[in-house]
């Protein structure tokens, strides 16, 4: 259990980031969360970011941010990974005690060559010239993947389906037509066996959350308890890894399941997962990592339906990192989607009785970190 | 609730101009490798690993995914911060922070910053993209003009003489002679400083950082444990971190570092603290150029606005005066960017153990370290003490 509780969502999709200078879109999406909370930003007592400075063309790139996020003369912490990762300093000044009203803000604003910048991720000595990218990195553990357990094609082209079928519906998304299962597996190769519909676009988007303890939570409207988290690094090289299965996705599951005491079986337990795949491989991989099913079953999960919104356990309802993927603000566009609909605020996207949920987040380079949190629903 | 936490263990590297002899991971397993040492850990004994670097010096993007390994990182809980100089100071205190909240039953953290500026021809066309794209980047704008800048308006409102500020740099240059992970060790006088080349007005080279290679790392662990490991721990007594406007031009005067003000008074209710002179026993500042010692010894309350100018000269701030800062030799001996703050934070942890070496001040109770970065924006201190708090 944690002390912390979300009482303000506020998102900049994709469209309202486009065209714009970097701090407008990240101030309207944290006055969205500030309205969304009924509060003024006098009321922060800390701002905690998630953002990579490469991707945004700027160093330091916290300096942008911090004000347009609520924060002068304010606390501040700036974590460059995925939001979730971020949302553990957010909850362990939460819990220590000192703060009570924090503002998490994640931002990706692709203002540079994510290609290229991918590249220069990888070691200069052995690696990087041999022109490995996140999207070859992902695409080595999608082969392995599909060939340890067999996989047919349809699978990953019906998570596609799945995914912007989703996708379709959210406004906040970048890619927001629905393909269909054929049209995924006729898309062009990009990187074997990944085709262009199986690979998360590189989209803009803003997401900031406001976060409180129980002694405030009850004040405001509509809070939701941020019910326990894991964060969890994989190493660094591929080679060294069971690339068939993310064993820090599954490390950061088993922290998150640890803590709550509302999670046993996830599968059972859950009402909605929202993931960030990099590809349709990737939710597959995440499936079992989350221990939604045994090694190799995933498959099962899809083809039979269960993770569709009609399904026993709704995954991606909003689009997933395949409709919409803002970089270090996709795990928070994830857990904003089930704040809302535990909240049941989801709009023409809501299921029936959600009371509980889980986001992922996750820092590239096929899944070496990975965060995950569990929401539920509260009385405070 | 907060728990209390204390450093228990403390490694660095030696700071030089290039390691040619070490990739990043190594660089970042000595260090790490030399604090489990020096806390008599080991890497399972870790629960949550926070690195810090700033990627762009280094020429690698993500860098903090590559150092896992050297980290000790792999297979844990681990993130990465990067705020600019503030990153030593950002990751000792999340680092800190995840402790303290024992957040996921979590009690013993090591904080980690690697910075190689030696890969970085020129770090101040970095440096430039932290200014809005539109105005004032296409100024040429870093790191040394907005410090002259500060220092300009400073000498124009309370006056400071060149001697003054050169003997901040003769001071602090003095310092790291007896620092062996310093990176400059060269024993120069006011004369030499006021003989080197001219940066930017007011500044001469001797007066500036060097740009460095250099890794440091700070082991925490909360409650008990912290007494079991070491005879003196150095306890974190309190800790601030706060962002300043983004426009130079916006502040109220450049000549009285306000932020940092309202960031030291923050502290100092945290800490207890009336009179940081008397309170505190030693500092060590993010100051890269010599006139920043002086405005944070009169932002941070050590003297009143206008009067810190001559302390060097005067000898107040040596190792041996009343209020020694920068006892390490400071950011004019070594200026690992990313990691300097973590080297000043293990510094005053090695006061406070009394395990300073030749660099040791007497009688250290309470000690302060500072981190800055961006355009002077974000601001970041903590204080410790001998004693529990």
């Amino acid at each position: 259990m944690t002390n912390a509780y979300a009482v303000g969502a506020g998102v900049a999709s994709h469209e309202e980031c486009t065209d714009e200078v970097f701090e407008d879109p990240i101030r309207l999406s944290a006055r969205r969360a500030l309205d969304d909370a009924g509060i003024d930003r006098g009321m922060l007592d800390s701002v905690v970011m998630a953002g990579y400075d490469t991707e945004v063309g700027r160093s330091i790139s916290n300096m942008y941010v911090v004000a347009p996020a609520g924060g002068t003369l304010t606390d501040e912490a700036r974590i460059a990974d995925d939001g979730l990762a971020a949302l553990s300093v957010a909850a362990a000044k939460l819990q220590g005690g000192g703060y009570d009203t924090v503002m998490l803000t994640g931002y990706g604003f692709p203002e540079a060559s994510r290609v290229q910048l991918d590249n220069l991720a990888y070691d200069p000595l052995y690696v990087r010239d041999t022109g490995m990218t996140d999207i070859t990195a992902n695409a080595l553990q999608a082969e392995r993947y599909r060939s340890e357990h067999e996989l047919d094609r349809s699978v990953p082209a019906r998570v596609v389906a799945k995914n912007r079928a989703n996708g379709a519906r959210n406004l906040n998304a970048h890619r927001r037509s629905a393909i269909g299962a054929d049209e995924a597996r006729r898309g062009a190769v990009v990187s074997t066996p990944l085709r262009e519909h199986d690979i998360s676009p590189v989209s803009y988007g803003i997401v900031s959350v406001v976060l409180t303890v129980e002694e405030y939570a009850a004040r405001y409207g509509d809070p939701v308890h941020v019910e326990s988290l894991g964060w969890h690094n994989d190493t660094y090289h591929l080679g060294e890894r069971d690339l068939a299965w993310s064993a820090s996705l599954a490390a950061a599951a088993a922290a998150a399941y640890e803590h709550s005491t509302v999670v046993a079986d996830p599968m059972a337990d859950l009402d909605i997962v929202e993931l960030t795949e990099p590809t349709s491989y990737h939710e597959l991989v995440a499936y079992e990592a989350l221990g939604l099913c045994a090694r190799g079953e995933a498959a099962k999960l899809v083809t039979a339906g269960r993770t569709t919104v009609d399904g026993d356990l709704p995954v991606n309802v909003s689009g997933g990192a395949l409709a919409w993927d803002a970089s270090a603000a996709a795990g928070l566009a994830g857990f904003v989607e089930v704040m809302d609909q535990i909240r049941g605020r989801a709009g023409n996207r809501q299921l029936d009785d959600v009371d509980r949920g889980l986001a992922h987040g996750t820092g590239r380079n096929a899944m070496q970190t990975n965060a995950v949190t569990i929401l539920e629903a509260t009385d405070v | 609730m907060s728990r209390d936490v204390a450093i228990v263990g403390v490694g660095q590297t030696d700071c030089v101009g290039q390691h040619t002899d070490r990739s990043h991971p190594e660089l970042t397993y000595d260090a790490v490798s030399g604090a489990l040492a020096h806390a008599g850990l080991g890497r399972a004994d870790l629960d949550a690993v926070v690195f810090g670097t700033m990627d762009a010096f280094d020429g690698v993007n993500r860098v903090d995914r590559w150092q896992a390994g050297g980290a000790g990182a792999t297979d844990t809980c681990f993130m990465k911060t990067s705020t600019g100089g503030t990153t030593g100071l950002s990751a000792g205190i999340a680092a800190y922070q995840q402790a303290a909240s024992g957040l996921n039953g979590i009690d013993t953290v090591m904080a980690v910053c690697t910075q190689r500026v030696g890969e970085s021809e020129n770090t101040q066309p970095i440096l430039n993209t932290v200014y809005d794209p539109l105005f004032d980047r296409p100024l040429g704008v870093g790191a040394i003009t907005q410090a002259a800048f500060q220092a300009t308006r400073y000498e124009q409102t309370y006056g400071l003489t060149d001697e003054e500020r050169a003997a901040i740099a003769v001071k602090n240059r003095q310092h790291g002679l007896d620092n062996p992970h310093a990176h400059l060790h060269t024993d120069i006088d006011i004369e030499d400083v006021l003989a080197s080349p001219l940066v930017t007005t007011p500044f001469h080279l001797h007066e500036c950082a060097p740009s460095s290679d250099g890794s440091a790392a700070v082991v925490m662990t909360a409650g008990d444990r912290a007494e079991t490991l070491r005879e003196t721990p150095a306890w974190v007594t309190g800790e601030v971190e706060m962002a300043d406007n983004k426009y130079l031009g916006d502040r109220p005067d450049l000549a009285y570092w306000g932020s940092l003000a309202v960031a030291g008074r923050e502290l100092s209710r945290a800490v207890g603290v009336e009179d940081p002179f008397e309170f505190f026993d030693l500092a060590e500042f993010h100051s890269p150029f010599s006139t920043r010692e002086v405005l944070n010894l009169e932002a941070l309350g050590f003297a009143k606005k206008g009067e810190a100018g001559d302390w060097a000269l005067e000898g107040v701030t040596h190792r041996d005066g009343e209020m020694p800062v920068d006892p390490s030799g400071g950011n004019l001996s070594s200026h690992p960017i990313g990691a300097t703050g973590l080297i000043k934070l293990g510094e005053t942890a090695l006061q406070v153990m009394g395990e300073a070496g030749d660099r040791q001040v007497e009688g250290v109770e309470n000690t302060l370290a500072q981190g800055c970065g961006g355009n002077i924006q974000l601001n970041a201190l903590m204080a410790l003490s001998a004693t529990r708090p």
